[in-house]
């Protein structure tokens, strides 16, 4: 029997609030996390990717583990980078802490891949999102131009992964139901979502708008990712309420 | 006379094509579509029964023509602006070609994306008009009409992963195929899926099975590949630009 390691998910968020002093402890909140998850997933035999608890705590993690790639490539901006990440991690984890763990066993229907990667590449796509708002609003902030730019990168791939996970959401969805889709508000959530940041890839085509104003369209379009996430979850029924 | 009317005649149309390959076009359409999509997420929360009707039996395209116009009408918005957003998408596409700015993979990435993201539309269209969708329990043992076959279900066997045989029939009780049927396991036969919904054992056994025929999946498969492949060449040649 795999111990309940519930102490390493805790502990990740001094270890996130200490990274907004000193960047290892930021990766030590992650590693822990990520620890934390892979006890958890081989206490219940599956991957832990069902209620707030499970994907706030996976969002928390990609933040802070994604964040590296803009460490890694980034000389300016990183300490309010850091700040910032470090901030949402651990406000994101402490939310996680206050719902409680879902340990039941999936429905049949949720017992898929399809589902797995649905899940796992939306809240991937979300953290990338994220650090794409955090650098926009950094941007604001200090005017870099290479800030805007590693904005633009990170809500690309974020675009790429949440089309993934769309795509994966439709062939389950078929595979189960006999729907790729289904009229409900949380999928025209996700649309719209899509939809805005087609629109913002679309604007910064258009060199008049590249700087502060994609920096702003990037900063709200975090805000509706967590109105979809999170609003439309509490505030609407749906398909998407396991 | 004839040498001015020529000329502002040329002009007009120049004018026009120039509106029609236009990324404000793009991004206004973009905009007012997720106004519209928005609009329709509250209106299906305020009116669950109706919009329940939207997954029903018949085609969506019944559902939009014979509903009131008051719950309806933010939908036909969301259609239409999509009808422009087509024209918008393909003049652009058939203009970044005409014009060939810049190397192979750069004018033919977004043009891939577009391609998906119109088979997408596709695929909807073709389910709006063709879907259809029929739900019902068949205790074991017994047989049910379908559109050109049976179907006999055989056994049913409850448990952790619940399963349904069932035979397909000809009209003339040959068996066309045989399958078992278990959540996220379908039976695709002439254009069908056969899905199990769910199962009971008491007061006798029996399926709770759903027949459903999407005769845009395949297009939506096809034209989410197109778009997932368009923007991976797209985050490799942006991630490669320095």
């Amino acid at each position: 029997m795999t111990p309940n390691l519930m102490w390493l998910a805790w502990a990740s968020v001094p270890l996130y609030l200490t990274g907004l002093y000193k960047r290892f402890f930021l990766f030590a909140g992650c590693l822990a996390q990520a620890a934390y998850l892979v006890a958890r997933g081989m206490r219940l035999g599956r991957v832990p990717l069902v209620g707030p608890h499970d994907t706030l705590i996976l969002l928390a993690a990609s933040l802070a583990g994604f964040s590296f790639l803009f460490h890694a490539a980034q000389e300016r901006g990183k300490r309010s980078f850091r700040i910032l990440i470090g901030a949402m991690a651990a406000l994101f984890t402490l939310f996680a802490m206050l719902a409680r763990p879902f340990e039941g066993v999936l429905p049949p229907v949720l017992s898929t891949y399809w589902f797995e990667l649905h899940v796992g590449l939306s809240f991937f796509s979300y953290a990338f999102f994220g650090i794409g708002a955090v650098l926009g609003v950094i941007y604001l902030g200090q005017r870099e131009a290479a800030l805007e730019k590693s904005q633009y990168r990170f809500i690309l791939s974020g675009y790429l992964l949440f089309s993934i996970a769309m795509i994966a959401g439709g062939v389950w969805a078929y595979l189960a139901w006999g729907s790729y889709w289904l009229w409900t508000p949380k999928e025209l959530w996700t649309s719209i979502l899509w939809l805005y940041y087609s629109l913002y890839l679309h604007l910064r085509l258009r060199p008049s708008w590249h700087g502060k104003n994609t920096a702003y369209a990037g900063v709200i379009g975090f805000v509706l990712v967590l109105f979809t996430y999170l609003g439309v979850g509490l505030l609407m029924k749906s398909s998407h309420t396991f | 006379m004839g040498f001015f009317i020529n000329r502002r005649s040329s002009i007009n149309k120049k004018n026009s094509w120039d509106v029609l390959i236009s990324q404000r076009l793009a991004v206004w359409l973009m905009g007012l579509e997720i106004a519209a999509l928005l609009t329709g997420s509250f209106f299906m929360e305020q009116n669950k029964e109706v919009a329940g009707a939207m997954n029903g039996a018949f085609p969506l395209y019944l559902w939009l023509t014979r509903g009131p116009l008051a719950l309806t009408w933010w939908l036909w918005a969301a259609v239409c602006l999509l009808a422009f957003l087509t024209v918008n998408t393909l003049c652009c596409s058939v203009e970044s070609i005409k014009r060939k700015k810049g190397g192979l993979l750069t004018l033919l990435a977004p043009q891939i994306i577009h391609a998906g993201f119109l088979l997408i539309l596709v695929a909807h269209l073709m389910s709006s008009l063709g879907a259809a969708k029929i739900m019902g329990q068949l205790p074991q043992g017994a047989e049910a009409r379908l559109p050109g076959f049976d179907i006999f279900l055989s056994k049913v066997e409850a448990g952790p992963q619940p399963t349904a045989q069932v035979e397909l029939l000809s009209g003339e009780k040959n068996v066309l195929k045989r399958g078992v049927l278990s959540p996220n396991h379908p039976v695709f036969f002439r254009g069908y899926g056969i899905y199990l919904e769910e199962l009971s054992m008491d007061p006798y056994p029996a399926a709770y099975l759903e027949v459903s025929r999407e005769p845009g999946a395949i297009w939506a498969f096809f034209g989410a590949i197109l778009f997932t492949a368009g923007t991976i060449l797209l985050v490799l040649l942006k991630s490669g630009q320095g």
